[in-house]
């Protein structure tokens, strides 16, 4: 397992790393009028504050690993 | 009757333009008295002021919790073994997203939790004083206030600040939050930076049910997050958190089995520094469809080494209703002092049923009904529905609803 962890967090540098020189280095790769895809409520509903809030009590008070979505990570909570 | 097709939304715009004749002439390309050559046309002016304040959605949330299982931390059952863990958490929460001119949005949100719990309502069984778990232990109601504040500082940047309070009967917590967002690359590209601070203090009881004062808590989150645009169908979403928690991290009443035959209370170091880093994949359907899928690791210095997996399709059918379908894994490593039996010598111990070594699986579906009002935005109605189940046997059966407004 740690074998598979050293691994897996390299992985994700290596994509964090590369996905920070796509998105500073401004790749404009789709133009403003072919993003109507992206406002269709179809894919906007993952953006619900309310359904990910209820998942993810569901999640961070039955298992040890929170963190790393932008929402504090324990604490608030004595069930965390 | 043939019904009528609905009007576009290119026929609304005309429309909305008739009712007002500056914006006809404009829609019509002919010259406008009004506007002299060389004038900056201003919106304001041709469709008039827009209102200062208009709010944006309007939702609620119920949610029932369900759940079934036996762990070790929990005196409801023999001494030496396992007890019972089952829970029912009512929780509603409700959301008001309001925007304030062009630059500021406001959004106020509560949820209340409303919890049984049989593994802390055992504690009177065994013990003389009532209550071990702060009142929390029959029935206990938690609540939380959060107001978020969004200011768009240009036409790029977003800044939003947040506070909050948590209230349960043992205990209070203050929240704070800070978020920068900047699009980058013509918006192709978003990238965020937050802060979390809380600050949580709570009653500490020991395990026979007696209060040992107050005690502390401190947890700061620190997160990035990047998306990028791929294709006119494809945007993918890399994001990291480090989180470092300070002060008592246990919830003081969960009891370990020891070697004597009786139980102890759990203990646990005062620091925990936790990582977390994952990639999405969120993708267009041709068919109205969406699918998402995310990879997530997590890394503590606890020795917890976790992996979750997850995918969710979404797919619209006959324009107004959309159904979904979502599946989950997750593998855990325990952390370093759990045990199921412990030597009354050691310093740290837990045998929270949540810290050990777990797989977990979680399927679940939903439906969502949206119907256009004519003056009053949309209204849309979820149900949804989760099963969650542990390789130690834990169960959860969670069913949610919702409805709101969205203008």
């Amino acid at each position: 397992m740690p074998v598979l962890a050293r691994f897996a967090v390299r992985a994700l540098l290596g994509l964090a790393g590369l996905g920070l020189g796509v998105a500073l280095g401004g790749c404009a790769v789709v133009p403003q009028n072919r993003r109507a895809h992206f406002a269709d409520p179809v894919l906007r509903d993952s953006d619900d504050a309310l359904d990910a809030h209820r998942q993810r009590k569901l999640y961070t008070t039955r298992e040890a690993a929170a963190g790393g979505d932008g929402k504090r990570a324990g604490g608030g909570c004595s069930c965390q | 009757m043939k019904p009528q097709p609905a009007a576009t939304e290119s026929e609304q715009a005309v429309a909305a333009a008739a009712s007002n004749p500056l914006a006809l002439l404009l829609a019509l390309g002919l010259p406008s008295p009004a506007f002299a050559a060389g004038d900056v046309l201003d919106a304001d002016k041709v469709l008039g002021a827009r209102p200062a304040t208009q709010v944006e959605l309007v939702q609620t949330r119920i949610t029932a919790y369900d759940q079934t299982g036996y762990g070790y931390q929990s005196q409801a059952g023999p001494k030496a073994g396992p007890g019972s863990e089952t829970l029912h958490v009512l929780q509603a929460q409700g959301e008001f997203v309001m925007k304030q001119g062009e630059n500021l949005t406001h959004r106020v949100w509560v949820p209340v939790d409303l919890v049984t719990s049989a593994s802390a309502d055992a504690s009177d069984r065994y013990y003389a004083q009532p209550d071990v778990v702060s009142h929390a232990s029959a029935q206990n109601i938690a609540a939380e206030v959060d107001y978020q504040l969004g200011v768009r500082a240009g036409p790029e940047t977003t800044w939003t600040a947040g506070a909050g309070m948590h209230y349960e009967e043992n205990f209070l917590s203050w929240l704070y939050t800070l978020e920068y967002q900047r699009s980058l690359a013509e918006d192709n590209a978003t990238l965020t930076l937050s802060a979390q601070q809380a600050l949580d203090w709570f009653d500490a009881f020991r395990l026979g049910g007696s209060r040992a004062g107050r005690t502390s808590r401190s947890t700061t989150s620190f997160n990035v997050g990047l998306s990028q645009l791929l294709s006119p169908s494809t945007l993918v979403a890399f994001a990291y958190g480090f989180t470092l928690q300070r002060g008592e991290l246990s919830n003081t009443w969960n009891s370990v089995p020891s070697t004597d035959g009786e139980r102890v209370s759990e203990s646990l170091p005062r620091l925990r520094d936790r990582h977390a880093a994952s990639v999405a994949l969120l993708q267009w359907l041709p068919w109205e469809g969406a699918l998402e899928l995310k990879y997530r690791f997590y890394r503590d210095d606890w020795e917890v080494t976790a992996h979750s997996f997850e995918a969710r399709l979404r797919q619209r059918l006959f324009g107004r209703l959309t159904l979904g379908a979502s599946y989950r894994h997750h593998t855990q490593t325990g952390v370093f002092c759990f045990t199921t039996l412990t030597p009354l010598a050691s310093s740290y111990r837990t045998a929270d049923s949540d810290l050990g070594p777990l797989d977990s699986d979680s399927l679940g579906g939903s439906a969502e009904v949206t119907l256009p009002t004519r003056r009053h935005g949309t209204l849309f109605l979820t149900f949804g529905y989760d099963h969650y189940v542990r390789t130690d046997a834990l169960r959860v059966n969670v069913a949610t609803w919702a409805s709101g407004l969205r203008f």
